[in-house]
């Protein structure tokens, strides 16, 4: 898939490329400090819900699950903290690593933009398109493969 | 200054003296200005309510999502500011936003003051300045918003230039503000973005009741014709002008020069954007085509014999888009010259054979009564030449599709990243059905087309695969019919101050929708089958429209157009957002007997406590919708914007962790008390049309709500909660005041909750709540936050 950036933007400070396995390290190391911020993709993409769901059950990691992401993940019996979009910033005690994925790109594109410029944390997106605003994503992937990756990672902590 | 000459004054023998009068003022006019008593801040001024914005500011906090790290506004830039660092000019990143924001807000207002403007000054100059405002026996408070921040009430289209005057001079000191090297403090530009947006509801009061008046528009009719509305009007055995924009001049001459040479059953009028809503207000045979996301394909699909646009949402490659396909394009507003000769002198014949022959690409007329002549004859001559077949042949787009190399430049170029590739692979192999999921979103941007390396009409290949899906989506729309009539207040009023009408929602604004345009029905559908109120204009009113359920039937058609629980009101365009607004200040005057006359801070207060209205714009797109929700703001109506929202790049919300935010003074028991979050955002994003329509719901809450009232209210936002996040809501314990605010129904349940997992102390014999809520429920509670209204009705 091609090295572009959606909706490009005029970023100084852009994301550090990644890919799943460093950062299932991260994971094994900061599982307790790290959340998995989930959007409203889920509820379109089954594919997605089920490889979150089994990433969410090997890791064990929290999840706050916002835009209607919560339903699809309780159906498949994974236990989240339901929020809406306006409420995440009351979850996010005692946590420094957030994780997002199942977002429509220029939204996340605004959530780590705030993040970014305003809140001292990590933040990487597992998402489809890479996301300069993070301060680690996965690069640009048309497929599910590199979340598999991950999940698989996982597996062999 | 005023003076008053009481028994006349005596001018003898001077010479070289003079006298310069502003306003005579007479006296029966001094005894109509004590209709009622003043309040605090008539006209005000950028400062004067900033105490109100600061305390709602306070609770509802800005936020901020830049779009760039940079500001380039001067030359000593640009300048870095990651991370809120400050720039050459000592600006931060905070305020350099709040900043940007205030310039949306100028943007939006100042285009609607302008639209009110054009039609004030070409109303006076054809109906006289004494026409009067009259808008029937039903409606004695004509103008709340304009009451209400100017402490006048209007009697003719002349009082209207006044009410302009001060606009204008506001938004050009709001304007003053931004230039580089001035304000400091993220807070007070915000407090600018928000008088500006109280300033746009003004602005397009006055437009919305000049034309009413002027052209007998519905007058809160809630049995407006029913109008028809899609795509699929535009095919027509007949010749069709099509307008597009938001002023009604050039349309309504064109509709008139049909009317008086008897050629309104040989020639349509159909529209685009809010032209065309403000046209089949005129007259209910005008087409409704649809929105600013049709316009390209309209154009595109060569059926308009000729194209008229007046201002606002109409595309900057109008002109060229016509040319490529032969349509003849009259531009009529200084606001887009687009390029033109002005012929507006000319003799009209000339003009139309210059734009028959294909002389001229276009022209600008700038009188309107000479649109319509030009217009009507031009489209029948060209008529007789219209192409065929539409986009283009079946040949054609096999041959397009067949270009495609799924490179994605499409797919990233596109505001939605809709897969086009993916569509283009499927259509190869003869399948073309994903074209019609991708036309149901798609905004007909044409962004595809030029970051396609292949020069795919990517538009128009999406428009032939998915035409016949898109001819079908053709309904009805309620015709606008402008204010809410006060006997209608008086009905509910109280109901929906008490929460026994859960709610009064309002889709606006434009259609840059993240998913399929069919979402703004399901989401509203949901709230009319609870018996809310839905109030609508614009975009999301024409979109309302046009989709039918099994029965063939549209909201339009399912639901009254009644100002009541369960009724769909469409108040018309752009403008007559004004009149939502305008609906809940007349609850506060009607209902509570507040009173309006430049007493802002009380009445927007009171909205705030216990008028459980929100606003819904599921697409926004232009700078007026950013205009038009701040003044929703200020007035205390939250909004609800789409995904796409989050470009206007802040939110307004409040924390619940913040208990010392929360807070009123109950005028009943004289104290200072903690109350429950609730509304507790100002401006939200939502991502999902299921996210939205639970925060719907959850921001219909209100201090004020009776137990009855808190009770239904809650019962909608836990159900919907459930059945569409799968869940309870994760705050719905911090609106418990009493067990009488728990739903009925989910009574126990909802118990034994509060009390395993919040630790609330419950009597389960009378099943009463002990200990645990954060205030006890006060039938007389009375909650303000602003210390002169406390004073005012303190005893």
């Amino acid at each position: 898939m091609k090295e572009k950036i959606f909706n490009p933007e005029f970023q100084v400070e852009k994301a550090r490329k990644i890919g799943p396995e460093t950062l299932a390290r991260i994971l094994k190391k900061r599982k307790s400090k790290s959340v998995l911020i989930t959007g409203g993709k889920l509820l379109e993409d089954e594919i997605l819900a089920d490889l979150i769901a089994e990433l969410v059950k090997k890791s064990g990691i929290k999840v706050i699950a916002t835009g209607g992401s919560s339903k699809p993940l309780i159906e498949r019996g994974i236990n989240v903290n339901t929020c809406l979009l306006s409420h995440i910033t009351e979850k996010l005690t005692d946590v420094n690593i957030l994780i997002f994925v199942g977002f429509e790109p220029y939204l996340l594109s605004r959530l780590l933009s705030n993040i970014k410029h305003f809140l001292n944390v990590l933040t990487v997106s597992i998402d489809f398109y890479y996301q300069p605003n993070a301060k680690l994503s996965f690069p640009n992937c048309d497929n599910y493969g590199l979340i598999e990756t991950l999940v698989s990672c996982l597996s062999d902590c | 200054m005023d003076i008053n000459i009481g028994n006349g004054i005596i001018i003898d023998e001077l010479r070289n003296i003079t006298i310069k009068i502003g306003d005579i003022v007479d006296e029966e006019a001094l005894r109509d200005e004590e209709w009622e008593e003043l309040g605090p801040t008539p006209k005000p001024h950028i400062l004067d309510l900033r105490y109100w914005d600061r305390k709602l500011l306070s609770r509802y906090e800005p936020i901020y999502m830049p779009v760039q790290d940079f500001c380039n506004l001067c030359t000593m830039g640009p300048c870095e500011l990651t991370g809120n660092k400050e720039g050459a000019c000592g600006i931060d990143l905070r305020t350099q936003k709040a900043r940007m924001v205030t310039i949306a807000c100028l943007i939006g207002a100042s285009a609607h003051a302008t639209h009110a403007r054009h039609l004030v000054h070409y109303l006076i100059e054809k109906f006289g300045r004494d026409k009067p405002i009259d808008l029937g026996p039903d409606i004695d408070i004509e103008a709340p918003n304009i009451r209400l921040v100017l402490g006048i009430k209007p009697k003719t289209i002349g009082d209207l230039e006044k009410v302009l005057n001060y606009v204008e001079q506001e938004l050009v000191r709001v304007l003053h503000t931004i230039h580089t090297g001035q304000e400091e403090d993220y807070i007070d530009f915000e407090s600018k973005a928000l008088h500006v947006g109280m300033l746009d509801h003004v602005g397009m009061e006055v437009a919305d009741i000049a034309q009413i008046v002027a052209f007998n528009y519905p007058k809160g009719d809630p049995d407006a014709p029913l109008i028809d509305v899609g795509f699929g009007v535009l095919e027509s055995e007949k010749p069709i002008i099509l307008v597009i924009g938001h002023n009604i001049l050039p349309a309504r001459n064109i509709d008139d020069y049909l009317r008086e040479h008897g050629l309104e059953n040989k020639v349509e009028i159909a529209g685009l954007c809010c032209t065309a809503i403000d046209t089949s207000r005129y007259d209910p045979r005008a087409k409704v085509v649809g929105t600013l996301s049709y316009e390209l394909r309209a154009i595109r699909s060569g059926i308009p014999d000729v194209v008229v646009t007046d201002e606002q949402c109409i595309r900057a490659d109008t002109l060229r888009e016509c040319a490529k396909m032969g349509i003849p394009l009259i531009a009529t507003s200084e606001a887009a010259a687009r390029g033109l000769i002005d012929r507006t002198e000319d003799d009209p014949d000339e003009i139309v054979r210059d734009l028959v022959s294909g002389n001229v690409k276009g022209v600008l007329i700038r009188d309107p009564d000479k649109v319509g002549e030009v217009a009507v004859k031009v489209a029948m001559n060209v008529y007789k030449n219209r192409k065929s077949p539409i986009y283009m042949s079946d040949e054609e787009l096999e041959d397009l599709v067949d270009r495609c190399t799924m490179c994605m430049n499409c797919v990233f170029a596109c505001p939605h990243n809709l897969r086009i590739d993916r569509a283009m692979e499927l259509a190869k192999s003869g399948d073309y059905s994903y074209f019609e999921i991708i036309e149901d979103t798609c905004l007909a941007c044409g962004r595809c087309e030029q970051a396609c390396p292949r020069n795919i009409r990517i538009v128009d290949v999406i428009m032939k695969a998915a035409y016949k899906h898109i001819r079908e989506k053709t309904g009805k729309m309620r015709a606008g019919r402008g204010p809410i009539k006060d006997t209608e207040i008086r009905k509910v009023g109280q109901p929906i101050v008490m929460g026994t009408i859960p709610g009064v929602i309002a889709p606006i604004g434009c259609p840059n929708y993240p998913k399929s345009r069919k979402e703004v029905s399901e989401i509203i559908e949901e709230f009319l089958k609870r018996k809310y109120i839905v109030v609508t204009t614009g975009c999301h009113a024409m979109d309302l429209g046009m989709y039918r359920d099994e029965e063939g039937k549209s909201l339009y058609e399912k639901y009254p157009g009644v100002f009541d629980a369960g009724g769909l009101v469409n108040c018309g365009s752009c403008v007559s957002n004004s009149h939502i607004t305008g609906a809940a200040i007349k609850i506060a005057a009607i209902f509570a007997q507040r009173k309006l006359r430049g007493n802002y801070a009380e009445i927007a207060d009171y909205i705030l406590h216990r008028i459980g209205a929100v606003g819904l714009a599921w697409g926004p797109y232009s700078q007026k919708a950013a205009s038009i929700a701040t003044g929703f703001n200020r007035l205390g109506i939250p909004a609800v914007v789409g995904p796409h929202g989050s470009k206007y790049r802040r939110g307004y919300v409040g924390k619940l962790w913040k208990k010392d935010k929360w807070w009123v003074y109950d005028i009943k028991t004289k104290k200072k008390m903690e109350i429950e979050p609730c509304p507790d955002c100002l401006l939200v994003v939502a991502e999902t049309k299921e996210e939205a329509i639970v925060q719907l719901a959850r921001l219909c809450l209100r201090p004020g709500d009776t137990y009855m009232g808190r009770q239904i209210k809650l019962t909608h936002y836990i159900e919907l909660s459930e059945k569409y996040l799968g869940c309870l809501p994760d705050d719905w314990h911090l609106y418990v005041r009493t067990e009488m605010d728990l739903p009925t129904k989910m009574k126990d349940r909802l118990l034994k909750i509060l009390e395993d997992e919040h630790g609330w102390k419950i009597d389960w014999s009378k099943k009463k709540i002990l200990e645990g809520p954060i205030r006890k429920y006060d039938a007389g509670f009375n909650p303000t936050i602003v210390e002169h209204v406390y004073d005012k009705y303190v005893r």
